[in-house]
């Protein structure tokens, strides 16, 4: 080579070397505007729109303050463990980031959703049962009792206090893009803090042999309990979040979808689990030795769903009165009464906690809590004339002409109004 | 042509600032030969060319671009024009990402090393090493579709540079090239990666 090619290389090297720009992601921090897919307010439909994510620390993994994605991760000492998920964004010339692959747009779309939730709880006192940042696992990789990886499936891990989200292989929404599922899996989190990890009922595999005692039963009847209203709560809560009656639709069109719809048809208010037919279901699941927690993780659904349908309406009973539209989209930001039953709800969860370590060898009521909300009614304006009535519906025999119920022990129930205001109280007599 | 003859002077004087004048001078020599210029014009198939960057399978892979080059030849100087592209798509019926990326660049070269061989006494077959400097831009348009409603998004131009090794094998009007590289933007991933191509064209000699 001579003089000439000697002094080109030379050249470009100093070139490359002093022009090399840094990768786009890698400086790019703090409130930064990213496309995702999300619900319209107030529609049971999606549409894609640049959102902010506030306090980003690292876009190239797209970790801040309230989110920390790990690839397929394993979990260790109640965390996460594994390696960060790589974002790929394109900016687009109006100045937002444009995810470029399935897995950065689940990435931004969690992150924001987590960080609504997030300030959601902190404005309601929850910070005690918040991570921040949030853990969660991207195509988890889990095994199920044929040793074979699970798809098409999301949940909340109180082990390692993560959301997990494992491969998708449908035509349908992603899970980690459906705003109601984040939701709904954020919501285990508020309830394994407030309620299962403070009991002995952890979410164990059911073993019909190990089904001995009086205690036993009870217990087993408590943790079937508390499974079905921990997923009906969550879906009262994915509701909350996108006002979506049928949220699961997006990524499940099929049955299970249609089961978990929070619509109320007349026919089916006051209608839920009773504590007779939660025993003999139990009784059934036991029975059948070989499936046994197969049935009662499927029978858990019909326990939750009446549930989220129950609050859902108490819900919409209170926009109609005073014709405001409660979701968590305005909740996290509006201070006020739109507020209260998240409240109610949370202390609810506090109330059967507290109940739950006192009861050894009992069960509680299956219909604890409408009871609870019924109870509340006398210490405080919180139901409407409409609300109360439709509460009492789940605390007894309801007689459409009197407007009273009778409850399991013959006790009669009514709807009062309370003196000097417009509330009403359910009142046993 | 005298000034791209002088442009090449300008790029050699700008590159070889830290080895002294004697490059200058050298480059300038070359002016002298340009009396009977060994002029070409070289023509490609369209040719493939390997990158290796971040995939959305999230790990770093072999991935195939297509490029369409042309490029003129003065003596042991070369000028091309490369136009480069390559489509990606993630996701599913309801949520799909179709990302496109193009790239233009502008390269100049200047063979170092020439050999020539004579194949059976007849076919002369010329081998030839060009290290390479290129510049160009590069753009991504990401289509985002969700459930039958799309948008379009175009990135900003980001200007790309590069530097490598072309080698050459030349008979007849036959040409046959391949072209390491070491480049860098701001809209690869990462910021900068090493690429190979392969490429198969005619030169015509005027």
């Amino acid at each position: 080579m001579n003089i000439v090619g000697r002094g080109a290389l030379a050249g470009l090297v100093l070139l490359i070397v002093s022009c090399q720009p840094k990768s786009p992601l890698s400086d790019i921090n703090g409130n930064v505007n990213v496309l995702i897919p999300k619900p319209i307010n107030n529609s049971t439909s999606y549409t894609l729109e640049p959102v902010q994510l506030n306090d980003i620390k690292v876009l190239k993994e797209m970790r801040g303050n309230y989110a920390e994605f790990f690839y397929a991760p394993g979990s260790n000492n109640g965390a996460l463990y594994g390696t960060a998920p790589q974002a790929r964004y394109s900016k687009s010339q109006q100045g937002f980031f444009v995810p470029i692959d399935m897995i950065s747009s689940q990435m931004a779309t969690i992150y924001y959703h987590l960080q609504n939730l997030i300030q959601l709880n902190e404005s309601v006192d929850l910070q005690a049962v918040t991570r921040k940042p949030f853990q969660v696992g991207l195509e988890v990789r889990k095994t199920d009792r044929d040793q074979t990886y699970e798809k098409n499936n999301a949940f909340y891990d109180g082990y390692s206090d993560s959301m997990l989200f494992l491969p998708m292989n449908t035509t349908e929404l992603s899970l980690a893009l459906n705003a109601g599922v984040i939701a709904h899996e954020f919501f285990h989190s508020i309830f394994y803090k407030k309620v299962l990890g403070k009991t002995k009922l952890v979410n164990k595999t059911i073993k019909a042999e190990e089904i001995r005692t009086a205690q036993d039963k009870a217990d087993l009847f408590n943790l079937t309990y508390v499974r079905g209203i921990n997923e009906g709560l969550a879906d009262f809560w994915g509701w909350l979040y996108t006002k979506d009656i049928d949220f699961m639709r997006m990524s499940f069109s099929g049955l299970q979808s249609a089961d978990r719809s929070l619509g109320l048809q007349k026919l089916e208010i006051g209608v839920y689990q009773t504590t007779e037919e939660m025993n003999r279901n139990i009784e059934n699941a036991l029975d059948n030795t070989v499936q046994t927690n197969e049935l009662l993780l499927d029978y858990i659904y019909m326990i939750g769903t009446p549930h989220a349908r129950f609050l859902r309406n108490l819900v919409d009973l209170e926009s109609q009165a005073t014709g405001s539209v409660v979701s968590l989209k305005t909740l996290y930001r509006v201070e006020g009464d739109e507020k209260k039953w998240i409240r109610v709800l949370v202390e609810f969860l506090d109330q059967l906690s507290t109940e739950l370590a006192n009861l050894p060898g009992k069960t509680v009521s299956a219909a604890r809590l409408f009871e609870y909300i019924g109870e509340r009614s006398l210490q405080e304006n919180l139901l409407t004339k409409d609300q109360c009535i439709f509460v009492i519906q789940y605390l007894g025999e309801f007689d459409e002409d009197t407007q009273v119920s009778i409850g399991p022990s013959g006790q009669k129930i009514n709807c009062l109004k309370k003196t000097n205001t417009e509330f009403y109280e359910a009142r046993r007599f | 042509m005298k000034h791209v003859v002088f442009s090449f002077i300008f790029l050699f004087s700008y590159f070889a600032q830290a080895q002294g004048r004697a490059v200058i001078r050298t480059a300038i020599s070359q002016k002298s030969s340009i009396s009977s210029p060994d002029l070409r014009l070289n023509i490609f198939l369209p040719g493939v060319q390997m990158r290796y960057q971040d995939t959305a399978a999230q790990s770093q892979e072999i991935v195939t671009h297509y490029t369409y080059t042309l490029s003129f030849q003065v003596n042991k100087f070369l000028l091309g024009f490369e136009f480069l592209t390559q489509a990606e798509n993630s996701g599913n019926e309801s949520f799909e990402i179709e990302k496109k990326f193009n790239e233009q660049n502008l390269f100049f070269g200047y063979t170092a090393i020439k050999k020539d061989f004579f194949v059976s006494g007849k076919f002369l077959l010329e081998f030839m090493l060009t290290p390479q400097v290129l510049v160009g831009r590069s753009t991504n348009l990401v289509k985002t579709r969700l459930m039958g409603t799309s948008i379009e998004s175009n990135s900003a131009a980001e200007t790309t540079y590069g530097m490598g090794l072309i080698g050459s094998a030349r008979t007849g009007y036959l040409l046959v090239e391949t072209d390491l590289r070491y480049q860098t933007s701001k809209n690869y991933e990462p910021g900068s990666l090493m690429l190979g191509t392969v490429r198969i064209g005619a030169n015509f000699q005027f």
